[in-house]
């Protein structure tokens, strides 16, 4: 295996392009386990050197790591609480923002988040820079993550995550990014949903029935119904599917129950 | 490549590669501190460094990534012999047991104080959230931290002002060992010229090897040794650390021509290092023949029913009461009284069926052995609870005398009944014992989730009560799988009834085991050895009856448990595969522990049967709130059975060295040996030594299981100390020309006389000098036909959410009596760890199979074991003392009797809540919320 720190982004996506087995490095704490033994690694690229870890209002280097997110007053309270949901602190000392996006996990702590929060992903590829939404990126992953920019004022995040201890991955991960109105209804509302498939989904059929309808509206059944056009949960020794969806209906309802007491 | 990072203060250069871990460079650097528990998962947080001041997992970060960084580890903590403060508060708290992840612990509090003053409660669990612990139950970490932010004095708890030493916190005879991260545990010692062994194991659940191809993984360079079923002594023996005649069959050889569960071992390979040993694995080729397998017990009892073993792979050393034709490896039952006319005087009988679950022992520290010849004996190193069983086994599958083995008690990185077995160490033994060299097999996290789990039952309660509670009749009918093979078959079902029954003053009481091979997991001791699973069952069918009979639960309990004197008259059926013993129980704190509980929990005001209770009383309407308790027992020891060997030596200068047999796991066994010695003595405790269970040095004792050692060993220690105090009153009646009777032992270690005084030393001295009469050397051996029981309640309260299940333990109030606790803050430590550890199996700590027999969840990422955040939030331990003529200054046992109590408890709050029994383990939300569906 070769090592390499290269000081520049170009030059990390150069070195990433040789070869289909070059993997960037961020903190670690996914690539090095050893759940990726199987990966057939030649060249590790550590982004150390190349890749930002500013962390402002609108904007998160890559490399920012976990802890640096929460404890920095600048970062948008919506990632904060995401990245606290990484319970293991160890964890977070160590694993990056761009880290935890480029394992591209169902049961991530953060894509969710950064879904509902309309971030936008700085993509290094060899033809230059580009865009993607997060959504986008994730189904087809390309690039370099370089930067995850969010739009001003930051979006208002509700995060439900169900798990069998704190450090476990999260049984449901289940995330609504909102505006709320003055008539107690809410609008642009965002859902995605964690570990109920391969990879973090939105749950678009329920977020447009949930926008701008009136509480008195809202049936219980019809949502459920709903939530399970959206997502096809699987059965696993954590959870069964039919459970899952019961969670992400328990989700919804605290979503609209106890939002209007806290905003 | 070349790295340079700054360890600990120090510029250092490594030779590494991208693919080296940090854990690995640095353990291949001599610092042991840092460990591997997870298999490099990142899940239990024993490998942690400070990575320029912040906590990591230095399993997840390769070598280069520390290049010019700064790195702190505990070993650059401490200066020369001085202690780090947080190492001295973590010795002050008693939070240090086995001493594996302490280190770990030590530097998260760093990095915590290093930027926090003052942290809040929250900051404390933030800061550990990467620890996993299985001894302490993280509570006393709190304190450590509070010494250090406070400045508090430790305002330690005591018991018994009659004594100096026992009753009184002392910390550990080995706390600065593993606060300084001394090279302490099995692989800490291993020398880099041993052969690494690595094990085939069968994909097949049930199975015969046809064809074993090994040609090629001999002929592999760096291969040393391959060991199938054709070159390995055809001998059947048992693993269980039982003493002889063991109560368990010999049904097992090192490796078979026949596998019997996914995960047993097909080939072992020894070689130089890692690489060639897992190269050589595959390079193996097996032709099996599939057979039917069975699952659980329904199935293995059916008639026709495939067959896991037969007459030629089962010897008993007596009858255990097997029938293999119907996969049966054990079986009894007895009972007292007229069952028929106890049911028939019952008004309310219920007959209910509770299931346990297979659950992992999951010490940090895996399965470990090191051996090695030194002048033609084998000598061999590992973190065992029972190093005499070990040799006794090694010498008999070996065919050598046990004088020419040597089995040396390394430091236990947690046991709780799993080093109980002999798991592996026959493996590098006979390795060793063929090639002469040195071996060595470290078992993977994997390896160690199909470890000897807890037995499974099926447990059938029938009990039967009158209006007014007095209980007419119990009947308990239990079920066991043992897996594969079937160490501990007979005695861990037994004792689900002999720890649970003699609990209630009941005239009819009768039992039923029986014990079904399956193609699983071998299963085996853990914490509790049966009685956890018993207890559950039997409490909670309790619970039920007391329920429909309309009578508050611990009302119930109140009169129905037994108290001090009461004759239990059960034991005389419930042996170990003997006739056992009736016992008089000579002190109990039930009811005293059932008082205090009830007033923690203000219990007698709100108490009331389910159907009478208020449920809404919780603000948020989705939150079901409510309380439980169980009462709970284990013994002391094996009466009868047990035996136990000290000698205490006095140095020239009129110290002492204890040798004992006894085996601290990190429960604190060695300071307590070390307390009694210096009570008995009149000394202070670093007066006292301890050196303990290697088989070449100290006496023979069992080991440490079945919570023996405290009675067991302590007594042989009693015994012994009594012995030297009776030696040194000899000589200084001798020297001082006095009578015996007139003199007395005066503290710090000296004998006064009406006419004089002269210290231990004067007497060293003299005895020890060319005209002496030799240095003073009493023995003391210990074996009883009665033990003290420890008692305890255990109270909690639960909130549920309707609406998905989640359940939250508000509140744990776990109170023991076991007797004078000899050390009482390690005694809370073992309190706290049992119950979180128990809190862990009763709400989601399950193993899971597929329907081939593989195990679905043999790690840390899929089985998940209790952390910080997973404690109650209002979590207690209390001691309950009670005065007991039999344990050495009154103590009882105390490490298992703390694991019987949460399953029940916590069922009987969920019910309490919501109106639903869960009669099967774990209560997961999931199953709550279908339950609470059902309803």
């Amino acid at each position: 295996m070769e090592y390499y720190k290269p000081e520049t982004l170009k030059e990390a996506v150069k070195l990433k392009e040789s070869s289909k087995n070059n993997y960037f490095l961020g903190g670690g704490t996914e690539l090095n386990s050893l759940a990726q033994e199987s990966l057939k690694i030649e060249a590790l690229i550590n982004l150390e050197k190349s890749c930002s870890d500013k962390i402002t209002e609108n904007q998160i280097g890559a490399m920012a790591v976990l802890q640096d997110i929460i404890e920095n007053p600048a970062a948008p309270k919506g990632i904060k609480d995401a990245a606290r949901h990484v319970n293991n602190r160890n964890i977070r000392n160590a694993a990056t923002i761009g880290g935890n996006l480029g394992a591209n996990k169902a049961s991530s702590d953060l894509i969710g988040t950064l879904i509902v929060m309309k971030a936008v992903l700085e993509i290094i590829t060899s033809d230059g820079k580009d865009e993607s939404t997060v959504k986008d990126w994730i189904k087809s992953p390309k690039g370099l993550i370089s930067v995850i920019k969010f739009p001003a004022p930051s979006r208002k995040v509700f995060h439900r995550r169900f798990s069998r201890t704190k450090n476990d991955i999260p049984t449901v991960k289940f995330t609504a990014g909102f505006t709320k109105n003055n008539d107690e209804t809410f609008t642009d509302i965002v859902i995605a949903a964690g570990s109920v498939a391969e990879k973090v989904v939105t749950m678009d059929k329920t977020s447009d029935y949930l926008n701008g309808k009136a509480m008195a509206h809202i049936k219980e059944n019809e949502i459920t119904a709903l939530i399970k056009k959206d997502i096809n949960p699987i059965d696993d020794h954590r959870a069964s599917a039919d459970y899952r969806i019961k969670l992400v209906a328990a989700a919804v309802n605290e979503f609209l129950h106890l939002v209007p007491q806290e905003v | 490549m070349i790295i340079e990072p700054i360890l600990n203060g120090e510029k250092k250069s490594f030779e590494t590669t991208p693919e080296e871990s940090v854990l690995n460079l640095l353990r291949r650097n001599g610092v042991t501190s840092v460990k591997d528990g997870c298999n490099s998962e990142g899940a239990c947080g024993s490998c942690t460094i400070l990575l320029e001041g912040k906590a990591v997992n230095s399993c997840l970060l390769k070598a280069p990534q520390i290049d010019g960084k700064n790195i702190l580890t505990v070993e650059g903590l401490s200066e020369g012999r001085k202690m780090h403060p947080i190492q001295e508060a973590f010795k002050k708290a008693g939070i240090i047991q086995c001493g594996y992840c302490s280190p770990s612990q030590i530097l998260m509090v760093k990095e915590l104080l290093d930027k926090k003053n003052d942290p809040s409660e929250k900051d404390i669990k933030d800061a550990l959230s990467g620890s996993l612990c299985r001894c302490t139950g993280y509570k006393q970490i709190y304190d450590a931290v509070n010494y250090l932010t406070d400045n508090k004095s430790s305002n330690d708890e005591s018991f018994r002002d009659d004594l100096k030493v026992v009753g009184k916190y002392a910390p550990k005879t080995d706390a600065d060992q593993f606060s300084k991260a001394e090279p302490s545990f099995t692989e800490d010692i291993i020398p880099p010229d041993a052969l690494v062994i690595k094990v085939l194991r069968s994909p097949h659940a049930h199975a015969e090897i046809k064809n074993i191809n090994t040609s090629k993984a001999e002929t592999l360079d760096g291969v040393e040794i391959v060991l199938t079923h054709k070159n390995v002594p055809d001998k059947l023996y048992n693993t269980a650390g039982q003493g002889f005649p063991e109560p368990s069959p010999y049904d097992r050889r090192i490796i078979d021509k026949k596998v019997r569960f996914v995960g047993d071992r097909v080939a072992i390979i020894a070689a130089k290092n890692e690489k060639p040993a897992k190269k050589a694995l595959k390079l193996i080729k097996v032709e099996y023949k599939i057979l039917d397998a069975v699952f659980d017990i329904e199935s293995a009892r059916k008639d026709g029913a495939p067959q896991v073993h037969t007459k030629d792979d089962y010897k008993c050393q007596f009858d255990i009461g097997g029938n293999l034709e119907k996969n049966m490896a054990a079986s009894n039952s007895g009972g007292i009284g007229n069952m028929e006319e106890g049911f028939n005087r019952a008004d309310t009988v219920i007959e209910r069926e509770y299931t346990s679950a297979r659950v992992q022992c999951s010490p940090v520290e895996p399965h470990i052995a090191y051996t090695r010849i030194k002048n033609n004996r084998l000598i061999v190193s590992s973190p065992t609870q029972v190093p005499y069983h070990v040799r006794r086994i090694l010498a008999y599958i070996l065919e050598i005398k046990e004088n020419k083995i040597r089995v040396i008690k390394e430091k236990v990185g947690g046991g709780f009944g799993s080093k109980q077995d002999m798991v592996l160490e026959e493996i590098p033994a006979f390795i060793s014992w063929k090639t002469g060299k040195p071996a060595y097999i470290r078992y993977s996290r994997s390896d160690e989730f199909i470890t000897r789990p807890r037995y499974l039952m099926k447990i059938k309660v029938k009990a039967g009560a009158k209006k007014d509670g007095t209980l007419t009749a119990i009947n308990m009918d239990l079920k066991a799988a043992a897996g594969a093979y079937g160490p501990h078959c007979l005695t861990v079902p037994m004792n689900g009834c002999s720890k649970s029954l003699p609990l209630f003053k009941c005239p009819n009481i009768h039992y039923n085991v029986k014990t079904y091979y399956t193609n699983n997991p071998i299963s085996g001791a853990y914490q509790g050895y049966g009685a956890p699973q018993g207890s559950y069952a039997l409490q909670l069918a309790i619970a039920e009856l007391a329920d429909k009979l309309k009578i508050d639960h611990l009302a119930f309990l109140e009169k129905n448990a037994v108290e001090k004197g009461y004759r239990l008259e059960i034991l005389k059926c419930l042996g170990e595969g003997q006739e056992g013993i009736p016992q008089v129980i000579s002190s109990s704190g039930i009811h005293e522990a059932l008082k205090k509980g009830s007033e923690m929990m203000k219990w007698s005001k709100e108490g009331k049967a389910f159907s009478e209770k208020n449920h809404t009383k919780n603000t948020d309407k989705n939150i079901l709130t409510g309380k439980g308790v169980a009462i709970i027992q284990q013994g002391s020891g094996l009466p009868g059975i047990d035996a136990a060997n000290a000698t205490v030596k006095m140095t020239g200068d009129g110290n002492f060295i204890v040798h004992f047999g006894g085996t601290d796991l990190g429960t604190g066994l060695d300071t307590v040996a070390q307390k009694v010695t210096a009570e008995m003595l009149n000394i202070d405790i670093d007066s006292v030594e301890v050196k303990a269970a290697d088989t070449d040095v100290t006496p023979f004792d069992v080991g440490s299981y079945a919570s023996s050692g405290t009675y067991f060993s302590g007594m042989s220690v009693y015994n012994a100390a009594e012995n030297m105090k009776n030696l040194i009153l000899d000589k200084a009646a001798e020297l001082l020309k006095s009578d015996k009777e007139k003199l007395v032992l005066e503290h710090p270690g000296k004998v006064k006389s009406p006419g004089g005084s002269m210290t231990y030393e004067d007497i060293a001295r003299n005895t020890q000098s060319g005209t002496g009469s030799g240095q003073l050397i009493s023995t003391g051996a210990f074996t009883t036909d009665e033990a003290p029981i420890p008692y305890g309640a255990h109270f909690t309260q639960v909130s549920i959410n309707k609406n998905t299940g989640e359940i939250n333990i508000d509140k744990y109030y776990a109170l023991h009596d076991s007797g004078t606790p000899i050390n009482p803050k390690l005694a809370k430590g073992q309190i706290y760890g049992g119950v979180l550890k128990t809190i862990g199996h009763s709400l989601y700590e399950e193993l899971k199979f597929d329907d081939k027999g593989k195990c679905l969840n043999s790690n840390f990422l899929d089985y998940k074991i209790p952390m910080i955040d997973e404690m109650p939030d209002d979590f207690k331990a209390e001691l309950v003392y009670t005065e007991d003529k039999l344990g050495p200054y009154g103590a009882k046992s105390i490490g298992e009797v703390v694991s019987n109590g949460a399953a029940p408890a916590i069922a009987s709050a969920i019910h309490d809540a919501a109106g639903i029994w869960l009669r099967k383990w774990p209560f997961t939300p999931e199953k709550i919320l279908k339950a609470l569906n059902g309803k």
